[in-house]
């Protein structure tokens, strides 16, 4: 996949390009992120079969809605939101009628900085994966994309406790389970198999 | 932990999460964007159609306004003839030959009992004032629904020339549909589109768009004229400074930036004045020779011409070539040597001149306002071609063409002022009201004695549609 950094003037041209039907541009936009976009569309989706189908439909919006895209912010930036409002999108259909859960206290999980840099990619991307869907969204709403919990609460339907307390516990999860994968890794390396 | 650390961690990691996506993936995307694109041709292919269909009846609805307008035209009476004169007759002998007998003409609205003609076998009549540059052409009667033909062949055409693409689709992708789930936009997206669309508005409007509209305008058109002496002294003045009428057409109109766009179109319009008495005949318009006409009823009478076996009479924008006598009228001669021309045409009712136009324009707009509201202010000059030259009388019998106006330019160049108010009815459609001046910039008349120039305020009412809006 190719993924070299195109400059403003080349970026401009696949733009237009794109704007103009080009399928030539429209490739080369989509070698230029899809891999990144997958990865965003696979942190919110149930599976990757639902990321596939996002990606695909995140695309055809950026194609068809490109002309409307002025130049005046990140073209990155601009695909991304695309592809995380067509992930809630998809969660809001799935989960209409998801009971409100509130737990406003929780205990901060002791966590070590050791345990956290040890931990893969891979392995904190499925302990994301595992969180409950809501907590899921909220967590990637929160820490990846930068949005606050007005934001959030607009976007999710859910009110700014409801987002604060879903936050504190997708955090408290992910904690628990980074520790207890890191004390399973000193264990391992105790006593290899 | 800190919770800000803990995320920040996450966050650096997971940006570096790219797994590479099914291989499979653009060639879907591509062919979904092909189904995309044919839904989008589909529409816009119904969209010109409809915008055809909608310029077709404006059309038509001119035409019918028009056509409306000369109900109630009755042909030339078959049964009237006009002497054509054999002699010269001197000053001298004038009051000899008239057989004009003022009691005879009180019973002028009974129909029946009208004297047809007052003109006797001897009645010798003074040609000495013909004039010049009268042409034995004559109007074909459907010379208005020829050129209307001609002008929906035009707009089918220019419609023909619009490019078969559509770059307003911003906000119909929630007709997108693939397989079993369909991609309606989010309220996020909107917010994201309408939020671009208005930073495209306010900073960088799109280069390259195309406008086309239709537009119907109601108008009032007048005249400025000015005439020699000597054919003033046997015209018929005015009798309504202007007349109100309808024009129609299509604009199409190409926006070069945010605040210049060029105009153009082709619309038709009419123009035309009345006339009533001659002032020469009646002093200051009064019924001279009806002084026992009834109080209600006005009596036309003017002076009129014979040359060639043609009955003329001069008008304000121009001689007037009758093709036959009107119906209830009644032609002598006169015993007043002062005018030129000595025979006089009394009737009820009054003349009507009307000129249609189709005018192509090519106007620069400027764009003082662009938010829901749009204000622009536009000027150029026009191509007035003429496609209708008509003469009408009101009468009692009701409205009857008698012929035509000698020497009118078939092509005329006008100036336009306007001002124009838009409102966005949606991202490509909006409604537009344009109030408009027009003037003549020549002499519609080509004579060198008869100085006519038409103008018309018309209030231009349409709806605009935006093609490739960026």
């Amino acid at each position: 996949m190719i993924n070299t950094e195109p400059d403003l003037e080349d970026l401009k041209n696949i733009v237009k390009g794109c704007a103009s039907g080009d399928s030539n541009a429209q490739e080369k936009l989509y070698n230029m992120f899809a891999s990144k976009m997958f990865g965003v569309c696979l942190r919110y989706a149930k599976d990757s079969m639902e990321a596939e189908d996002n990606l695909q439909e995140g695309f055809i919006k950026v194609f068809t809605n490109i002309k409307n895209f002025r130049h005046d912010g990140s073209l990155e930036g601009w695909v991304r939101r695309i592809m995380v409002n067509v992930s809630l999108e998809k969660y809001r259909k799935q989960h209409l009628t998801y009971p409100v859960e509130d737990i406003s206290v929780y205990d901060g999980q002791a966590l070590t900085e050791e345990a956290l840099d040890k931990s893969s990619l891979e392995d904190l991307f499925h302990l994301i994966q595992q969180l409950p869907p809501r907590y899921k969204m909220v967590f990637n709403l929160y820490v990846m994309e930068g949005l606050n919990h007005r934001e959030i609460s607009k976007k999710m339907g859910i009110s700014e406790g409801t987002s604060k307390s879903n936050l504190a516990r997708a955090r408290d999860i992910l904690k628990r389970k980074v520790q207890g994968l890191h004390r399973e890794l000193k264990t391992n390396t105790k006593y290899p198999v | 932990m800190e919770d800000q650390y803990f995320d920040k961690v996450i966050r650096e990691k997971m940006e570096g999460f790219t797994p590479s996506p099914p291989a499979n993936a653009f060639s879907n995307i591509k062919a979904q964007m092909e189904v995309v694109a044919t839904r989008k041709r589909r529409a816009v292919f119904i969209r010109i159609a409809m915008a055809a269909a909608l310029i077709g009846i404006a059309m038509i609805t001119g035409w019918l306004y028009t056509e409306t307008d000369n109900q109630g035209t009755k042909p030339l009476a078959e049964d009237k003839t006009i002497q054509k004169e054999e002699g010269v007759v001197t000053e001298s002998n004038k009051k000899e030959s008239t057989t004009y007998n003022p009691k005879k003409t009180v019973a002028v609205p009974a129909k029946e009992t009208i004297v047809k003609s007052a003109i006797s076998e001897d009645t010798r009549i003074n040609n000495y004032a013909a004039l010049p540059g009268i042409t034995d052409e004559k109007e074909a009667p459907g010379t208005i629904r020829e050129s209307m033909g001609q002008l929906n062949y035009l707009t089918a055409r220019l419609i023909q020339v619009i490019p078969f693409e559509d770059r307003s689709e911003a906000l119909r992708l929630n007709t997108v549909k693939k397989g079993t789930f369909s991609t309606p936009l989010s309220e996020d997206e909107k917010e994201l589109i309408a939020m671009n669309t208005s930073a495209n508005r306010k900073n960088d409007m799109p280069a390259n768009s195309w406008k086309v509209g239709i537009q119907l305008a109601p108008g009032y058109s007048s005249n400025t004229s000015s005439h020699s002496e000597y054919y003033a002294q046997n015209m018929a003045y005015s009798g309504s400074p202007g007349k109100t009428n309808m024009g129609a057409g299509f604009s199409i109109a190409y926006k070069a930036n945010k605040k210049w766009s060029i105009k153009s179109g082709l619309y038709y319009s009419q123009n035309g004045q009345d006339s009533k008495n001659s002032r020469a005949v009646s002093g200051q318009g009064s019924n001279l020779f009806f002084t026992q006409a009834p109080a209600d009823k006005e009596i036309f009478n003017t002076a009129v011409n014979f040359s060639g076996g043609q009955m003329t009479m001069n008008s304000k924008a121009g001689i007037i070539e009758f093709t036959g006598t009107p119906q209830n009228t009644e032609l002598l001669t006169t015993m007043d040597g002062k005018r030129a021309y000595s025979n006089t045409l009394l009737t009820q009712g009054e003349f009507s001149q009307m000129f249609d136009f189709v005018e192509i324009p090519l106007y620069l707009s400027y764009q003082l306002l662009k938010s829901k509201i749009g204000i622009e202010l536009l000027g150029g000059i026009s191509a007035n071609f003429l496609v209708g030259n008509n003469v009408y009388m009101n009468g009692p019998s009701g409205k009857e063409n008698i012929g035509r106006t000698a020497d009118i330019s078939t092509l005329n160049y006008s100036g336009t002022l306007g001002a124009g108010v838009e409102y966005a009815l949606g991202e490509n459609i909006s409604f537009s009201v344009e109030p408009r001046f027009s003037y003549f910039l020549n002499s519609i008349n080509k004579r060198s004695d008869v100085r006519y120039r038409p103008y018309r305020i018309g209030i231009y009412i349409g709806l605009n549609y935006e093609l490739n809006k960026k």
